[in-house]
């Protein structure tokens, strides 16, 4: 076995899925007959709990696009693409340095992810809270 | 967290695979090679995403089958450090907590990366296990079986495959017994150190609470408000007054380099590296009575 590349090219978690799916995983009951294998299908499985499962390239792509003002490494896009943060307190561990090179764009920034990228079904409810954090700290000021 | 690596392999193609369209057998034979596996330095493979060429099929004398030279490309998962992912607890012991994603179960959160401070106390729905709780402005955040825990990804590690080495018959009885003792693990060969020990890791339902009562960017963890602009910059008191690490470049933990963490192979840490090099004002927390 020879390492040509050990990085050649980075996936995101919906690329992976989208991949898997294209192979035939699914969540049907005949997995044992399935072109892929059970390893496979345990990726599949976290996967289709993630965020990744609501995703498509194309909003991905357009994210991506919109988010290149804030200067990002790959790494932290990607990151956030796959974590999708709901709230500034969860884009924190992702993004280094996050108070000096964000400031207050934070929000801004944060609008853009619950906008464009879909939520997961169990987030919707804390999306909501959030939704209100903001109006209340608005109305303080 | 899931890169691309390309890697080019001669396999020998079993003759009763000969009925099958080449590019389905080679891939099969890859699948079987390579799939589920941990490839040193480069993470556990997922699945083979393409194969980009296939050369040879030459037959050796007196060998019943045909070599191939192929190149393909696999996806692997190999998070960078620095990376957030989100898992689920597996384990939750006194040494620190195990997490799990479903396919990799080789998380591991040690108790200097814990979130700080924190007790524990016995679980009551798991005979002999602990439950962790986090302490923060006089409420207790358990970490419990049901949530998300998110975990930034400290060190991933590939352990050398274990050697049994030819000893003196007595010494090796009595280190045999040692080192049953000592871990009962199976043997990993790749082992993540996550940590959760920052604002937004642990169980995302804590971030919903904290965040209700505060606008998220303005919580401030009990450290912070010690007058310490972040984090890393906090200085430790050794124990003979000096400072030790002011400068986050000497700490021996700071693997996040300004490249980008993933277009390279994370450097191997030295080999006397231990959870317990990590951030020294945390052993104060360790030795200072919180786990007496």
């Amino acid at each position: 076995m020879k390492i040509l590349q050990s990085n050649a090219g980075v996936l995101t978690n919906c690329e992976v899925l989208e991949l898997l799916k294209s192979r035939g995983a699914g969540k049907y009951p005949t997995r044992v007959i399935a072109a892929v294998a059970p390893s496979e299908f345990k990726v599949y499985d976290y996967l289709e709990q993630t965020v990744a499962s609501k995703q498509t390239i194309e909003i991905i792509r357009k994210f991506v696009e919109d988010c290149k003002k804030y200067d990002l490494a790959n790494g932290e896009m990607l990151n956030v693409v796959n974590i999708r943060p709901s709230s500034a307190v969860e884009i924190d561990p992702i993004i280094q340095d996050c108070d000096s090179r964000m400031g207050d764009r934070i929000d801004e920034f944060l609008e853009n992810v619950v906008q464009v990228l879909p939520p997961h079904p169990s987030q919707l409810e804390s999306n909501e809270d959030t939704a209100e954090d903001k109006e209340e700290t608005t109305d303080d000021q | 967290m899931f890169v691309m690596s390309e890697i080019e392999h001669t396999l020998r193609l079993p003759p009763h695979l000969l009925n099958r369209p080449l590019n389905a057998a080679i891939k099969g034979e890859l699948e079987s090679l390579f799939l589920d596996k941990v490839i040193d330095k480069l993470g556990l493979c997922v699945s083979v995403y393409d194969i980009l060429s296939i050369d040879g099929g030459f037959i050796f004398p007196g060998d019943g089958a045909s070599t191939y030279t192929a190149r393909f490309r696999l996806v692997m998962f190999r998070p960078y450090v620095g990376e957030v992912i989100s898992a689920r607890l597996k384990e939750s012991t006194k040494d620190g907590l195990r997490l799990s994603l479903g396919f990799f179960d080789d998380i591991y959160v040690p108790v200097p990366l814990m979130p700080n401070p924190y007790h524990t106390e016995p679980d009551p729905e798991h005979k002999n296990g602990t439950r962790w709780v986090w302490e923060y402005m006089g409420e207790n955040y358990p970490i419990d079986w049901a949530d998300e825990i998110r975990f930034r990804v400290h060190t991933v590690n590939y352990p050398p495959l274990p050697v049994e080495q030819g000893k003196d018959s007595e010494q090796k009885d009595s280190e045999e017994k040692d080192s049953r003792q000592k871990d009962l693990k199976p043997f990993a060969p790749m082992v993540i150190t996550g940590s959760l020990d920052a604002d937004g890791l642990g169980p995302t339902a804590w971030w919903g609470k904290v965040s209700k009562a505060k606008p998220p960017h303005l919580c401030q963890r009990p450290l912070d408000q010690a007058g310490c602009k972040s984090r890393d910059v906090h200085q430790w008191q050794g124990p003979k007054g000096e400072s030790q690490h002011a400068n986050p470049q000497d700490r021996p933990s700071q693997c996040f380099s300004e490249k980008l963490p993933h277009t390279e192979i994370e450097p191997a840490l030295p080999d006397d590296f231990s959870p317990h090099h990590l951030m020294p004002y945390q052993l104060a927390y360790v030795y200072g009575g919180e786990q007496s």
